[in-house]
């Protein structure tokens, strides 16, 4: 068996919802594909017309699994593909939890005003108060805390629920949302996005002239290029470290599974003993990614909240408190 | 399909899909939430200082009422006190009315007494005085006619004088 292959393909995207191999038939849902390319315009199909290698309206897939489109010269070139893989399904599954979740609590406050939620929303509130006291009051403070603690908790949220889906295996889960770097660049993004929007002119003014001797900033900017480096790296980490912990989660996780397989031809001892000592590990990973999931979320948000927290320097609605 | 280089379909519908998340939720979720939740804090902060306050007054009240009943008692034992001397003084001085008027009432009868002594007194001497004049007249008319008859007249008078 290619471990390398069920790696790539439980952890990377695809066209095509793999459920599960019965008989040796793969079961899958085979998902739409968009694409404009600028020499045929719009193609919409299903990804079935694409299986096994076929070409239709002259696309196909080429060895990375992308789909590329088969010019008259027998050059290839790379169209722009918004298809609706199996991580974009995943994506608008978790973006359906979250905003029913949110919502639904929402309405029970709305319809049992200063009453105190059980269950499912108490849940919720005491994750919301949780993060809302000790991530966005504590870091932020101050009126700036009811400004900016919607987007740290959807993105707390919006993060826990991939990275939980994540970790279901069966159908219509586990796909790897978070551990995908174009999911985790549009989070830091964001995150850089409504640091730098709401910037204030202070925290403008230390970018750009900060206080040090005049020689470090005045004939070569040497300064401003440090702090405009600092305002890049800040999202990059951001994007990194929650792709490397999910990443290497999923990949420690299949490997261990995979181990199972792959022991088989070493014989039966062996295999008894390996299948014992992977399946301990296995429910040990899954533990610990239950709370990398956690975790990670929760860094996220923090860190997010530690850079907003530092651009708001010399805000009116600012707290005397800020992070160094 | 690449793990570590953005796929650009699934930039696409990732930045769509939170940033309809982000705007819902920014919208009608987590404010609501947080203002429910802060309200909720303010209220019970509210309820409890007041239900402090209110115990606070309950002491005070009981405080207040004790204080009221020992003045009560106090002004009760001031009362009577003065009652009681009330009463003696009045006692005293109606003692006192009853003592001058009976002194007035004896001096009055002392004075009645004396006057109708010295009234009876003047009486006995007018009457003694004209007795004496009587007598007087009749001796000196027995003695114009008979010197012995006279005299036994006066000495019978005299004796009469005697036993009178």
């Amino acid at each position: 068996m290619n471990t390398d292959e069920i790696l790539s393909e439980h952890i990377g995207d695809s066209h095509d919802w793999h459920i599960i191999t019965w008989n040796g038939h793969p079961i899958e849902l085979h998902l739409p594909i968009l694409i404009w390319s600028k020499n045929s315009g719009w193609h919409a199909f299903s990804s079935s017309h694409l299986a096994e290698g076929q070409t239709y309206e002259g696309l196909r897939y080429n060895e990375n699994g992308k789909v590329v489109e088969m010019l008259s010269d027998g050059s290839e070139s790379h169209p722009i593909d918004i298809s609706i893989t199996k991580n974009v399904c995943g994506l608008f599954m978790v973006s359906f939890i979250t905003i029913t979740l949110i919502l639904y609590c929402a309405n029970w406050y709305k319809k049992h005003p200063l009453q105190a939620p059980k269950g499912l929303v108490g849940l919720i509130e005491l994750v919301i108060c949780y993060l809302y006291d000790n991530v966005v009051d504590s870091v932020i403070g101050g009126r700036n805390s009811v400004r900016f603690a919607p987007y740290l908790l959807t993105a707390f949220f919006f993060i826990l629920i991939c990275n939980l889906v994540g970790l279901i295996p069966v159908f219509p889960f586990g796909m790897n949302l978070t551990g995908n770097i174009a999911v985790t660049v549009t989070l830091a993004t964001a995150t850089f996005l409504v640091v730098n929007l709401t910037g204030t002119k202070h925290y403008w003014k230390d970018i750009l002239w900060p206080d040090v001797p005049w020689f470090l900033k005045c004939p070569i900017p040497l300064m401003q290029v440090i702090e405009i480096v600092g305002l890049f790296t800040k999202p990059f980490s951001l994007t990194i470290r929650l792709l490397a912990n999910i990443f290497a989660g999923h990949t420690i996780i299949l490997s261990l599974i995979c181990m199972i397989f792959t022991s088989i031809s070493m014989g039966v001892t062996m295999h008894r003993s390996m299948t014992a000592v992977a399946l301990l590990f296995a429910v040990f990973m899954n533990m610990m990614e239950l709370l990398v999931a956690f975790l990670q979320a929760f860094v996220f948000t923090t860190m997010s909240a530690s850079y907003i927290s530092q651009a708001q320097v010399g805000s009116e609605e600012a707290s005397e408190f800020e992070v160094t | 399909m690449s793990l570590f280089t953005p796929d650009f379909g699934l930039l696409f519908w990732m930045a769509l899909a939170f940033g309809i998340v982000l705007a819902v939720l920014a919208k009608w979720g987590f404010p609501v939430i947080v203002k429910a939740v802060n309200d909720r804090k303010t209220y019970i902060d509210k309820s409890l200082q007041n239900a402090h306050e209110a115990n606070e007054r309950l002491v005070n009240i009981k405080a207040e009422t004790d204080m009221l009943v020992a003045q009560a008692q106090v002004e009760k034992q001031t009362i009577l006190k003065d009652a009681v001397q009330q009463k003696q003084r009045i006692l005293a001085e109606a003692q006192e009315q009853v003592n001058e008027l009976t002194r007035k009432q004896m001096e009055q009868a002392k004075a009645d007494i004396e006057e109708q002594r010295q009234q009876s007194l003047h009486q006995i001497r007018k009457e003694t005085a004209d007795l004496a004049i009587e007598m007087a007249k009749k001796v000196m008319q027995s003695e114009l006619r008979d010197e012995t008859a006279q005299r036994q007249s006066i000495e019978n008078q005299l004796e009469g004088l005697k036993e009178g």
